[in-house]
């Protein structure tokens, strides 16, 4: 037997996937083949290092999330039939079989011709789908595209097929203001792409110029962009500022969260005393979330190694329990 | 408990109870399917939903021929094939579990809260399973699905192949090709 095909018998052994009869083979060529037996060597090696990397655990929480994310999906989905559904169902009534084939050729036709205008158009004709709210002034205008991080999935070498997938960058230039919520949703949406931590710098700061004069605007999804920021950007510069644009939103209870994982998780003890400074108590006074924020700063009295972090936790504690 | 077929059968008539049932019966095995391949719990959700939701779309012309669950794992492996993930540099934040932080969904102080200083150890762990996770983002799709499915689930190749659609003769050609990707990328662990 070929030795290319104890190599791979080497592998499924250790996956127990040898019949009585194979594994025999495999352990009389093991005993006569050193290079075969190194190979094991290494292939145990390899599968120690790998199992390092533990599989997602998906918790009891998370599973419940699912369902009832699920539920409310398949809800909408019952409840609400899209129009394309209703137009197929009228469709079904209404024509036989036969008809329902020309009618679905002539469909996937006509999309194909729409499909190939839109793709093989000159740049020039191309238009954005993102569009500006009506009230405010904001213009686009898109550069030629540019074919970036090909990766190709599968290749055929017998039939010539191949799968592929690629991102299609088209530089943008966006003309508008800072308080239009379409901007300021590119600007957040690009703020977790960005790879050079000064554009991130900037575009937190840009975000922020904006905050400062109406907090209670704040789009959601920017809000998000900027805790994901907050918790994970891996440069500190960045972590601050958006921990300084955030603070205009405190006491909403998903940016006291992000300040409370900050005052727990930053490794960078400049951006915790900014957190703590930051972290007016007296704004939270009948709000929900002040219980949760007391008990936080219980446990940081406690626990905190920092005297300035501890004092001032103390400190917002005492005003909190007055 | 009622039978697969008797759920399925039930389901077809429009019963949601056996449909629901039918979900839960299988619905960790999937999740667990899609939270190894995407390594995102949200993107797992996703997934899921996306499943459940071609599952009842087709589950009227499911004939009880076949095996429910080798046709509802097919799915799966399918949707996750296909699937290409929201997040991208911060793909483990996901800004709808911020957003649910919003609603006011269940938050467990002690999650903020730092555990004990990581030990020397735990960091060079931590390391070695973020260089195997470099390694398995650069497999093809089907080699990744391939590879989690067997390294990570335990399934049998036969089993495999039946998700797949495909020869078991194919899922060793992609489980050899993803190891031997993996072993060239870690190459000096190994």
């Amino acid at each position: 037997m070929k030795h290319q095909r104890y190599k791979e018998w080497l592998q499924l052994s250790l996956y127990q996937e040898l019949n009585e009869h194979e594994r025999s083979l495999l352990n009389d060529h093991l005993d006569g083949c050193p290079e075969c037996r190194e190979e094991l060597n290494r292939l145990q090696k390899f599968h120690a290092i790998v199992e390092q990397y533990e599989p997602q655990m998906i918790s009891e929480h998370e599973l419940a999330n699912a369902r009832r994310s699920f539920r409310i999906r398949l809800h909408e989905f019952i409840e609400h039939p899209s129009w394309i559904r209703k137009v197929f169902a009228g469709i079904k009534k209404i024509f036989p079989v036969p008809v329902r084939f020309a009618l679905g050729s002539v469909a996937i036709l006509a999309a194909s011709m729409v499909a190939g205008y839109v793709m093989f158009r000159s740049p020039a004709e191309k238009t954005f789908s993102i569009q500006p709210a009506s009230m405010v002034q904001a213009s686009y205008s898109s550069g030629e595209i540019q074919i970036a991080n090909v990766k190709f999935d599968e290749r055929d070498e017998q039939s010539g097929n191949v799968d592929f997938t690629f991102d299609a960058i088209s530089p943008m230039h966006v003309h508008g203001n800072i308080n239009d919520e379409h901007v300021q949703k590119i600007l957040a949406r690009a703020l977790l792409n960005e790879q050079n931590p000064g554009m991130r710098l900037r575009t937190v700061d840009m975000i922020g110029s904006r905050t400062e004069q109406k907090p209670n605007l704040m789009n959601a999804e920017v809000k998000a962009a900027l805790i994901a920021i907050l918790k994970h950007d891996p440069n500190p510069g960045v972590r601050k500022q958006a921990l300084e644009v955030l603070s205009n939103y405190l006491p909403d209870t998903a940016v006291t969260r992000a300040f409370l994982y900050v005052l727990a998780n930053e490794k960078n003890t400049g951006l915790v005393i900014n957190a703590i400074n930051l972290l007016d108590v007296s704004k939270f006074e009948h709000y929900p979330i002040s219980n949760e924020l007391q008990q936080f700063l219980q446990h940081k009295v406690q626990s905190e190694g920092n005297q300035y972090v501890k004092i001032k936790a103390t400190a917002a504690l005492q005003e909190m329990q007055q | 408990m009622p039978a697969d077929t008797e759920l399925i059968v039930q389901a077809q008539r429009g019963n949601m109870n056996a449909f629901e049932e039918l979900v839960q019966r299988y619905d960790k095995r999937v999740f667990t399917i899609a939270a190894g391949y995407v390594r995102s719990a949200d993107d797992a959700k996703d997934i899921y939903q996306e499943v459940f939701l071609r599952v009842y779309k087709g589950l009227s012309k499911f004939e009880l021929r076949s095996e429910f669950s080798t046709w509802l794992y097919r799915i799966t492996t399918n949707v996750c094939l296909s699937h290409r993930s929201n997040g991208k540099r911060l793909a483990h934040t996901s800004l709808d579990e911020l957003s649910q932080d919003e609603e006011g969904q269940p938050y467990a102080l002690k999650d903020s809260i730092a555990g004990d200083e990581l030990t020397d150890r735990h960091t060079h762990n931590e390391e070695i399973s973020e260089r195997v996770q470099q390694a398995m983002n650069k497999l093809s799709p089907k080699q990744r699905m391939v590879f989690t499915l067997k390294h990570y689930e335990g399934y049998k190749l036969k089993e495999i192949a039946a998700m797949l659609n495909c020869t078991e003769g194919t899922v060793k050609k992609y489980l050899f090709e993803a190891t031997a990707r993996m072993r060239g990328q870690l190459k000096d662990l190994v």
